[in-house]
């Protein structure tokens, strides 16, 4: 086959809930230490000294490997001052409504771009032909209420302080307004589309109860959504977990497409018969397949399952149900990309000789 | 005085009622053993099965466990002369390499809620030092949680390092967390699995009794 060449194009119709014509690889992220592993090339140490060599890198091994666009996400939350509750084992920097009133949120927009800027003008010098990004500002409005109070207090807060609980969420909303109307102002360019990840759910239920998803987290989502497709892009929600009690209000909402899925919550063909009628689809193969498998099995399984949801979905682009982790066997995951290049093939057979 | 007003204040995870009517029953002299197994323990009880029934939330257990914690407080120092006995003693860990903590601090909640003494080591924990908790505390049995499906496999070696140390037989060993089933349990040889943290009670008590 010849080598492939890239077309965000392509990957761009399934967030218009159509069939690409040729199936597209989807990966909410990429570790570096993966590539590192899979590639025996060490670079993860230049993303802050020459975020050009590091970029080149990064988006090379998503070429190489058939990718018609690569994620990036400029964090939000590691530019927090005192960050870090999300990753558990502490408590965040706002407690209380006078922790509250004393945050500098502020000063987040300056430090956000500070560190974001050299990144994205990194990815505009080296982005290859036919290529784009996809994200923006990395994580979700409910991840950052839980990076700054913690999530166990955050809970607690919801019941003894509801009205400081109301406040940080519309706090958190304004902050992201400003951030996301920048990012899409200035770098629409180098974006395919943008991406918001926000893990509303775990292996059962919803993190909080739906009712709160609702109320708090879903209107300051929206107000992302609208700046997004105000400047006439398509949006993409990632989020983890059991989150079928709030998926209508999802979609309700204006997104385009949504990623994410374990087999322990439900197999896939449950999401496309769901809700691809209404919304485009990515991911399909739960992380511990490629962690376990090996290429064999895991090619035999991506062609099979594959082809079955290319065939029964509107638009759907093929990855991992969440991402591909430093502990992924390079095997397996080899096994992925070759079942994607198998089924193109197929297609192609299929449709030349119709 | 209505203990019932206790069960309320702890399934509804209202803190300052639920440690005001046990305050009430302590004046009262009502034994500990009462107000814990009758009122308190049940209230735990109700809150985990609409977990698991889809009816309540984490919030919501969070918050019956703190008002149960709290009342708890105050009748412990009563606890040493009455005959209230630990239904068990658990440690709790997530194992090596995984920081996931929200699900394993559930379920050390609720066997606390519940009567168990819980020892949490916290994350990252390797076996080793889930080895020697159980040696210091003479735990009964080992509760282990993992995310990722790489560290899900490292249960395996921590069950083998009990072996190893001739001490599997001494301990009951329990499993848990999101990429985890049934079938991988029985695979790596665990006494037990649970999808969430209600029925880790049930198993721990199942497991007690065996
Ligand atoms: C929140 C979250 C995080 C948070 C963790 C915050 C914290 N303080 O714990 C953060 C953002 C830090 C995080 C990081 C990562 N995460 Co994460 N995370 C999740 C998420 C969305 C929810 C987990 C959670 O808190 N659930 C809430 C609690 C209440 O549920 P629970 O943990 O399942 O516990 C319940 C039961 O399982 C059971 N239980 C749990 N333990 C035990 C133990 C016993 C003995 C028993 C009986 C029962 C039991 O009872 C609990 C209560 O009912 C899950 C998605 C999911 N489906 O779970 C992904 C998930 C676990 N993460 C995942 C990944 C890939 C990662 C990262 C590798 C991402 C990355 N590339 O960096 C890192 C790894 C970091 C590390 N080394 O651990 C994947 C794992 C895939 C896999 N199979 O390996 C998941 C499944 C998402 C997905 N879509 O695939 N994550």
């Amino acid at each position: 086959m010849d080598k492939y060449q890239p077309d965000y194009r392509n990957i761009l119709e399934v967030l218009y809930n159509r069939r690409p014509k040729v199936l597209p690889l989807y990966e909410h992220h990429i570790d570096a230490a993966f590539i590192e592993k899979a590639t025996g090339q060490k670079f993860s140490d230049s993303i802050n000294t020459d975020p050009e060599l590091y970029f080149s890198k990064v988006i090379n091994f998503w070429k190489e490997n058939t990718y018609d666009a690569f994620d990036f996400e400029a964090p939000i939350c590691e530019v927090f001052p005192d960050h870090g509750a999300i990753l558990g084992g502490k408590a965040g920097p706002i407690q209380n409504r006078e922790d509250f009133d004393r945050y500098p949120f502020d000063e987040i927009p300056s430090l956000f771009w500070a560190n974001a800027t050299p990144k994205l003008e990194a990815i505009r010098k080296v982005l290859p032909q036919g290529m784009k990004a996809y994200g923006g500002c990395g994580y979700g409005v409910f991840e950052s209420a839980q990076d700054l109070v913690g999530y166990e207090n955050l809970c607690i807060m919801q019941f003894v302080d509801p009205d400081l609980f109301r406040d940080l969420f519309a706090k958190i909303g304004d902050l992201y307004v400003t951030l996301w109307t920048k990012m899409v102002k200035e770098y629409s360019d180098i974006f395919v589309f943008f991406r918001m990840g926000d893990d509303l759910g775990h292996r059962t239920s919803t993190m909080l109860a739906p009712e709160i998803i609702k109320t708090h987290i879903l209107p300051q989502h929206k107000k992302v959504v609208d700046i997004v497709h105000e400047g006439g892009k398509k949006f993409l929600l990632h989020s983890c977990g059991n989150i079928f009690s709030v998926m209508p209000d999802i979609i309700e909402m204006g997104i385009d497409a949504k990623h994410s899925n374990e087999d322990q919550i439900a197999s896939y063909d449950e999401w496309i018969k769901k809700y691809n009628s209404q919304i485009g689809l990515f991911g399909g193969f739960d992380v511990n397949i490629l962690s376990l498998g090996d290429y064999q099995s895991v090619y035999e399984k991506v062609v099979k399952d594959g082809t079955y949801f290319r065939g029964i979905a509107k638009g759907y682009g093929l990855g991992s149900g969440n991402s591909i982790p430093e502990y992924v066997s390079v095997d397996a995951y080899r096994g992925m990309i070759d079942a994607v290049k198998q089924i193109r093939r197929n297609d192609n057979y299929i449709n030349n000789n119709k | 005085m209505n203990l019932y007003e206790l069960y309320d204040a702890i399934l509804n995870g209202k803190l300052e009622k639920a440690v005001e009517v046990t305050n009430q029953a302590i004046s009262q002299s009502i034994e500990p053993q009462i107000i814990i197994n009758d009122y308190m323990v049940k209230a735990m009880e109700e809150i985990g099965a609409r977990f698991e029934a889809g009816s309540a939330f984490v919030p919501n257990l969070l918050m019956s466990a703190r008002a149960m914690k709290g009342s708890l407080e105050i009748l412990k120092p009563l606890m040493n002369n009455s005959n209230v006995t630990p239904m068990g003693k658990v440690v709790v860990g997530t194992v090596k390499g995984d920081l996931h903590d929200i699900g394993k601090n559930l379920v050390c909640s609720m066997l606390e809620g519940c009567g168990f003494e819980v020892v949490n080591l916290g994350v990252d924990i390797s076996s080793e030092k889930f080895i020697e908790a159980v040696k210091e505390h003479k735990a009964n049995i080992v509760c282990m949680s993992a995310l990722l499906t790489t560290t899900m496999t490292y249960m395996k070696e921590v069950i083998d390092a009990f072996e190893n140390v001739g001490l599997r037989k001494d301990v009951k060993i329990m499993v848990g967390g999101a990429p985890l089933s049934e079938d991988f349990a029985n695979e790596i040889h665990a006494d037990g699995y649970s999808d969430n943290a209600n029925s880790a009670v049930s198993l721990a008590k199942k497991l007690m009794a065996s």
